[in-house]
């Protein structure tokens, strides 16, 4: 179903054994860039590979329908330019768009540190 | 030329699915974008135009995914989304309730039936207003049922439903006012099975005829076109 994989992990498996442990992964990278400042689509698969090291493999054009998911929630906003004769939106965080990222951000810390003691753990 | 295939693949299966020209023109249009700004992206590492191109339509992903998670993520979207069978079926019924009640209040109010005395009004004007609200309830429902589907990314199977469920409505809804011994009026109001006085074909086929008037008119115009004006 998502098209974003973590490297060496297919995230669709992991959908199915456990919808809520992953599902929320593209939201919060892309609200976290946008937070940062507004982008059009191709800016923002750029920002993910940059800022993740390339973690992410993913079809680029899967990040439209994340974005109009997002829009569609009203956590963001898009605005459309006319560029080099081609039409483009560009995307900015809205107020509860900034709700739901510092929400996404704690349940990820979360889980991020359950696993780094899990991980610990194992290594122990 | 399969990049322009799969951008025109992606906005047709979308169209297909029940979403709007306009959406599924504003997906197409900022997949173009990308598309071109990947072709630059290539070009700048030294490949010629055909292979970026290649490169290009190969990292944008499969156009079938693509359609099929724009439709699941935005269809998970609203309540209607989640629910289509309840939130259409309760719809159709609510909106041809409504579009009774809303019509035929007033129109008994201007016919006068809604005084005292009312019995001794004729019902001439009255039967003729039945008459139009009917004929509007086999198109306006359902017209607005598709509307919200489409407004909702639901899809198109679910303003079938409801489309559906308007036309047994139509089938077997009876509402008539006729004249009783003693100067009154009887209001016969309710649901019958009995074909005998049935309420004729295009009762039935109405909202079915709109439904596929809606999604026809929709898939209208191809992206293609226009985009090959900018590639020329």
């Amino acid at each position: 179903m998502t098209c974003i994989e973590l490297k060496g992990i297919n995230a669709a498996v992991i959908r199915k054994s456990n919808p809520s442990f992953l599902n929320g992964v593209p939201e919060l990278v892309v609200l976290q860039l946008l937070a940062r400042r507004e982008m059009y689509g191709y800016e923002v698969v750029k920002a993910i590979q940059t800022t993740s090291r390339d973690a992410f493999s993913f079809g680029e054009g899967s990040i439209y329908p994340v974005l109009h998911q997002l829009e569609a929630q009203k956590l963001v906003k898009s605005r459309r330019a006319e560029v080099d004769g081609r039409a483009r939106l560009y995307y900015s965080l809205t107020a509860a768009g900034e709700k739901r990222l510092a929400a996404l951000t704690k349940q990820w810390s979360g889980v991020a540190a359950g696993v780094a003691n899990v991980l610990g753990g194992a290594h122990a | 030329m399969r990049e322009l295939n799969l951008i025109e693949e992606v906005r047709t299966r979308l169209v297909r699915k029940g979403f709007s020209r306009r959406y599924a023109g504003r997906a197409t249009e900022e997949l173009w974008d990308h598309y071109c700004e990947l072709i630059a992206e290539v070009e700048r590492q030294g490949k010629m135009r055909a292979d970026a191109k290649r490169d290009a339509a190969a990292r944008l992903g499969d156009a079938t995914e693509l359609a099929d998670e724009i439709f699941e993520r935005l269809r998970a979207t609203s309540w209607l989304g989640r629910n289509p069978s309840i939130s259409f079926g309760m719809l159709a019924l609510m909106l041809t309730i409504l579009w009774w009640g809303a019509l035929a209040v007033p129109a008994a109010w201007a016919c006068g039936l809604l005084v005292e005395n009312a019995a001794l009004r004729p019902l001439d004007g009255m039967l003729i207003a039945i008459d139009w609200i009917r004929a509007g309830s086999h198109i306006v429902p359902p017209l607005l049922c598709c509307h919200v589907a489409q407004r909702y990314f639901c899809g198109w199977k679910p303003a079938l439903w409801a489309c559906l469920v308007i036309a047994i409505h139509n089938g077997t809804h009876i509402a008539q006012l006729k004249p009783a011994p003693g100067a009154t009026t009887v209001a016969t109001w309710g649901y019958t099975f009995n074909t005998a006085n049935g309420p004729g074909l295009l009762a039935i086929t109405a909202p079915l005829a709109v439904f596929a008037l809606f999604w026809i008119w929709n898939s209208r115009e191809s992206f293609v076109h226009k985009q090959e004006r900018v590639v020329a």
